[in-house]
């Protein structure tokens, strides 16, 4: 039964996070199908569960926020409603501004985040900052965490009452309650044409607005993420040197790809990511569904408990036993480095990630993208995909609808788009300062002071783009990669519900099938064990998230 | 003819004393005892949006993980019980020996050089330490690539699960044996020299003077010591351990900090980690005090003796 037949297409109406499984209120909700290009928020979704659409709005009536594509570039790649970015091969110069005036009127604004890398000097000894003040009328208060940490700082400040007014959400439980308890409820301000009062905001794919709705309300905007979460890039120099095929086409000829690229006296391995191989490679070859799939019948079944997984499984066992994979991948080890060096060969990288590869321009380092393929050799691989959204930001309770507004124009101002004067100055900073304009790539190069910029692009930002200069070659690859990997994609079709066991069990219940998984890629257990985890998994909770997941998606899929 | 001190008339007495220790009392309150409170949620399914005083109260729920045979527990259980006292058995005498090597030492110069070398391990986080042996010898560490490199003999130490307790407690002997000996130093330096010297005129070597001098005047620290070892008996270290489960697997590393930190912390478990918090503190206590009543039976003083003991 697990396997076949489940739907892959990726925005159709009605993924919502409610709170059936809550027993909570009346939930009725309907998103619109998918993301209407044309401006009218109405979709012409290019599913291929076709019946889907058209049934429009149902139920609680809430309408996501209407798209609109806020026209200030022309793209030299297109992009597409179901989430492929639009590519660029230059910056506009001068870049114009496309923002009003602030879109603050003074007064403080707090904010906190989970920052990765190193945290930029605060504002008084950071120009950039103070000129990001300037630009948005406010004194703007950031904390920036680390992201290792932030679920527990988060989970502190609400429990201590002291949230900022923006709020980067992940790493809480509940998050139906504490959204209701805690947050602005967004509904009336950004719900179907209301989000034009804010245009950046309103050039937001409607893919990204479904995980911003609990309890059939809008609580947040989406920060913009790739859809196809994670692509697979090789070390294209490397692979021709050793005369390796690098886009295998089933999996005997991957197995043979890993076997020729793995020299362990020269210290270079296929990956140093077991489970990723395992996950995002053998998975997605032997086509078990991307965490929870849901079949025609509304039924539901977790990607470990399929045949197909467990091929995946056996499958990685014998590449780890192959010796195909670093001997400290589970370890803790920096894949980055060890892509960058050549110690490994394959590389997964979230989003646009790749760009910060591609700037430090290594002597001899050609990257090549690799599609998993289908394990009989049936073409490609269907891709797992993502909600195309970074976290969200939710707005704390305010004293008036004023200052949600002013908050809202305020992340309206962030989101502005590529190839604003805004969008330079939040990405790149002031030039000659932050940046250098390069007149043969046409684009702005970072100085060392970039490192003054602070990430409010995790509060709110411009949809992705694919802007590599110097590497447009590159930037071409990877468009036409997302472009062919996004309308067959996988989803996990448990993404926008709600399961409470699943809000409070998930760790407890999955952690000891991730660690056997580990461990029977090591061959320290069998398969036998695996089989009987799942038994396990399945009577002490597994079975219970199925079934709320399932109530949840009747409700708003049927 | 003395009348007994009053109550009233010893805190006169002392008054000054008394406002000396305030500050100190006010801290251990505000940052002890009070946040001691916080404990209540074991009861509770806390939350933490509704707060300790909204959240729901849970009887002893919390607590059933404890009893319901768990697996995962039973093995974190079972685990920190094994290290711990593998680590009593051969990481408490270590110390002791160094001590009494070091105090053996003549010359001062090269006593206080090997003290300082010895101390070092000490003051690195476990994230280093950790590396360190990873680095060294890892499997693609310095050892293994070298010996692969040269056909030699391969050591997979990293990520055997059979080898992790070894692995753990030789890291805590390298990082804090060093340290340990202070007490112990201190304790020996204390020792009266005419003792070694009548042990000396009577005829008696060097063994001697260790076993009829320094080890009776070190014993009380010794037992000491040992008896708040075995409060911490439930608690074996969790950086050290959580930052090498990837490679061991958590069937042979899960123990109970790591497993409140995966299952509660991560999860949102927070009342279940504050239960099972809360019975490690429990046991700890329990085996402070038991301990104490058996140190009392040999005739050794243990870390306190009540009024009545000590009259």
């Amino acid at each position: 039964m697990p396997g076949t037949g489940f739907r892959s297409q990726f925005s159709r109406r009605g993924f919502v996070r409610g709170a059936a499984a809550l027993g909570a209120s009346a939930v009725g909700v309907s998103a619109f199908a998918g993301c209407g290009s044309d401006g009218t928020g109405e979709s012409s979704s290019s599913d291929d569960g076709g019946s889907d659409v058209g049934s429009g709005v149902r139920g609680g009536e809430l309408e996501l926020p209407t798209y609109q594509r806020a026209e200030v570039v022309v793209p030299d790649l297109p992009g597409s409603a179901e989430g492929v970015p639009e590519g660029y091969f230059s910056y506009p110069r001068p870049a114009e501004p496309a923002a009003g005036g602030p879109p603050g009127s003074g007064g403080v604004v707090t904010a906190m985040l989970g920052a990765v890398g190193p945290v930029p000097p605060n504002v008084g000894q950071n120009p950039w900052w103070q000129g990001l003040n300037e630009r948005l009328g406010v004194d703007l208060q950031v904390n920036m965490t680390p992201v290792a940490d932030y679920g527990a700082r988060l989970n502190t400040v609400i429990a201590g009452g002291d949230l900022p007014d923006l709020v980067q959400i992940f790493g809480v439980a509940r998050l139906p309650d504490v959204m209701e308890a805690e947050f602005e409820d967004l509904t009336e301000y950004l719900a179907g044409d209301g989000v034009l009062d804010y245009p950046f905001l309103a050039n937001l794919p409607t893919v990204g607005w479904q995980a911003t709705v609990f309890n059939s309300k809008i609580y947040a905007v989406p920060p913009q993420n790739t859809v196809k979460t994670v692509s697979w890039l090789t070390r294209l120099d490397l692979i021709d040197e050793l005369g390796a095929n690098p886009q295998p086409g089933d999996a005997d000829e991957f197995f043979d790809f890993c076997l020729d690229v793995t020299d362990a006296a020269a210290n270079r391995y296929a990956s140093a990511a077991p489970a990723e191989v395992l996950n995002r490679v053998a998975r997605a070859m032997f086509d078990a569904p991307w965490q929870w799939g849901v079949d025609d019948d509304g039924a539901f079944v977790h990607m470990y408990e399929t045949e197909e997984y467990r091929a995946a499984l056996e499958y990685t066992a014998r590449l780890w036993d192959a010796g195909v994979f670093h001997p400290d991948s589970f370890g803790s080890v920096n894949l980055l480095e060890f892509f960058k060096g050549g110690t490994t060969v394959l590389h997964n990288q979230g989003g646009n990630g790749y760009r910060a590869i591609l700037d430090e321009n290594i002597p001899g380092l050609r990257m090549g993208i690799f599609t998993p393929p289908m394990a009989d050799g049936g073409g490609p691989a269907r891709a797992e995909l993502g909600t195309g959204t970074y976290r969200i930001t939710a707005i704390r309770k305010q004293d008036s609808q004023e200052r949600v507004r002013e908050l809202l124009e305020l992340l309206n101002y962030l989101a502005a788009p590529f190839g604003s004067e805004e969008y330079l100055y939040l990405q790149y900073g002031d030039e000659n300062v932050h940046y250098t304009w390069d007149e043969d790539l046409q684009a702005p190069v970072r100085t060392e002071q970039d490192g003054e910029l602070i990430p409010v692009r995790f509060l709110a930002g411009a949809p992705q783009v694919f802007f590599d200069p110097g590497h447009a070659e590159f930037s071409k690859a990877m468009h036409e990669h997302h472009s062919e990997a996004i309308p067959g994609g996988v989803q996990d079709d448990s993404a926008r519900l709600y399961s409470e066991t699943n809000d409070r069990q998930a760790s407890s219940l999955f952690q000891p099938l991730n660690g056997l998984r580990n461990d029977i890629v090591q061959g320290r257990n069998t398969l036998d064990d695996w089989d009987k985890a799942i038994e396990d998994w399945r009577a002490s909770g597994g079975d219970q998230i199925r079934e709320e997941f399932e109530i949840a998606h009747a409700e708003f899929d049927v | 003819m003395l009348r007994p001190i009053s109550r009233w008339d010893r805190f006169k007495r002392d008054r000054f004393l008394l406002l000396l220790g305030l500050p100190g009392i006010i801290l251990v309150l505000l940052f002890q005892y009070v946040p001691l409170l916080g404990n209540v949620i074991a009861f509770k399914d806390y939350q933490p949006y509704l707060g300790i005083m909204e959240s729901p109260w849970v009887g002893l729920e919390n607590f059933a993980i404890l009893f319901n045979g768990d697996p995962a527990f039973v093995n974190a259980l079972s685990n920190t019980l094994i290290i711990s006292f593998v680590q009593i058995a051969f990481v408490f005498p270590i110390p002791i020996a160094l001590a009494l090597l070091m105090n053996s030492l003549l010359s001062e110069r090269i006593k206080r050089t090997v003290q300082s070398i010895l101390y070092l391990p000490h003051f690195m986080s476990w994230v280093i330490v950790v590396a360190l042996f990873q680095h060294m010898l890892g499997n693609a560490g310095l050892y293994n690539t070298w010996a692969r490199q040269h056909d030699f003999f391969q050591m997979n130490i990293i990520g055997d699960p059979d080898l992790f307790i070894a692995l753990i407690t030789s890291q805590v002997i390298w990082k804090d044996a060093g340290w340990g000996t202070i007490i112990f130093l201190a304790a020996i330096s204390r020792v009266d020299l005419e003792l070694f010297e009548s042990v000396a005129v009577d005829g008696g070597g060097r063994m001697r003077q260790l076993w009829h001098v320094t080890l009776p005047a070190i014993r009380p620290v010794i037992i000491l010591l040992l008896i708040l070892k075995l409060g911490d008996v439930l608690t074996v270290g969790f950086e050290q351990i959580f930052l090498q489960q990837g490679p061991a697997g958590l069937q042979a590393s899960e123990v109970l900090d790591t497993y409140v930190y995966n299952r509660g912390i991560v999860g949102g478990n927070w009342g279940t980690s504050a239960a099972v918090g809360l019975v490690k503190g429990l046991v700890g206590t329990i085996l402070v005090l038991g301990a104490n009543k058996v140190a009392h039976l040999f005739g050794e003083r243990g870390i306190y003796s009540s009024a009545k003991d000590s009259r």
